[in-house]
């Protein structure tokens, strides 16, 4: 990047100004980095501590930052910097307990969903089946192809944004998105037939 | 355009992220292909799908950013780093002294046992001057002709 383009935003600011300029910026997008981290996570509990760690990183190296970019994009990409750090860690001493996939006292369930009122019953509870288990499909894809997906299809990030945060190329995003798609569709098609998409659709 | 090249494409054309000429063959091809139009169809139920799983989840969470939280993490962080400082300085102090110590002994061990000096003072002395050893006094000066009066 050109060096010219660099936006400072503290020059000029004193630690309280800092702090305060800070506290705004995170005000305004808490709720998106929290979903972002649900959805990376898959459990809130270790959303809220995604979140908090992403917080202290972000005003540790707040100079960094350069304010003619998305204050949310950049958080956001720490925060997803945080969370492979920490899938590294956990698949690491995953190996010294196999078989503990979950770990006590884990939260999972966060529903509330949108019930459209045309829905019958049945249908609400094939739905809440079905969301149930694109979840468990999400955290079965790779890192990457998660990643896009949750970015681009769960989050509805454009391809740009994604690419910003993810830090790489707008094609990589097109072809990884792609293949997480195709991927969860077999998933759906394996557990539910063929034509359950077709007539979903 | 065959139905393989569509295929890797279908994605992006649902998010209308092709550039205008894919876009123009992409949707001539699939005016025309029915399975294509239903590979179509699945990969749009999918992202209607996955949107619902943001939609159905309740964020209403009571989270705020926690000033103290990270200010206390902060603390511990700079905390934890003077600990580490501190005991990886008191650990290069420890090393260096073993090592100091370990010469000191070796060379305690090498030249300054009795039994070395008597022998070296003999093979000095030629074994014929019939000169007393005494460690005391003439260990100074065995060392000087060691070490060539230095």
């Amino acid at each position: 990047m050109d060096k010219a383009e660099v936006q400072v935003w503290y020059q000029g600011l004193t630690l309280e100004e800092e702090k305060l300029w800070f506290e705004e910026r995170v005000k305004s997008c808490e709720r998106g980095l929290l979903r972002f981290a649900y959805h990376l996570s898959g459990n809130m509990d270790k959303a809220r501590d995604l979140v908090q760690e992403a917080l202290l990183r972000a005003y540790q190296y707040r100079h960094s930052y350069n304010a003619s970019y998305s204050f949310e994009s950049w958080m956001s990409t720490i925060l997803l910097n945080v969370h492979r750090q920490r899938f590294k860690k956990e698949k690491f001493f995953k190996i010294f307990r196999p078989g503990k996939e979950r770990e006590d006292g884990e939260e999972t369930e966060v529903w509330d969903f949108l019930e459209s009122k045309e829905e019958g019953p049945e249908e609400r509870t094939l739905k809440r089946e079905v969301l149930g288990f694109l979840r468990e499909a999400i955290e079965k894809l790779p890192p990457q192809m998660k990643e896009v997906i949750v970015l681009c299809d769960v989050m509805n990030y454009s391809y740009e944004e994604a690419s910003e945060i993810i830090g790489c190329p707008l094609g990589t995003v097109r072809s990884r998105l792609h293949r997480a798609r195709r991927k969860v569709k077999n998933l759906v098609e394996e557990s539910y037939g063929e034509d359950f998409l077709s007539v979903w659709g | 355009m065959n139905c393989e090249e569509v295929e890797r494409m279908l994605s992006a054309y649902l998010d209308e992220e092709l550039v205008a000429e894919e876009y123009k063959s992409l949707k001539k091809h699939l005016m025309r292909c029915s399975r294509c139009q239903k590979e179509l169809n699945k990969l749009r139920a999918i992202k209607s799908l996955m949107r619902d799983l943001d939609n159905g989840f309740n964020f209403n969470q009571d989270f705020k950013f926690d000033w103290e939280a990270v200010e206390k993490k902060a603390r511990t962080i700079k905390k934890r780093e003077a600990i580490l400082f501190s005991l990886a300085a008191a650990l290069i102090v420890m090393v260096l002294f073993f090592v100091v110590f370990q010469e000191q002994a070796q060379w305690e061990t090498e030249v300054m046992h009795p039994e070395i000096l008597v022998n070296l003072h003999e093979s000095l002395s030629g074994n014929q001057l019939d000169i007393p050893f005494k460690q005391e006094t003439n260990f100074i000066g065995t060392l000087e002709l060691v070490s060539g009066g230095r």
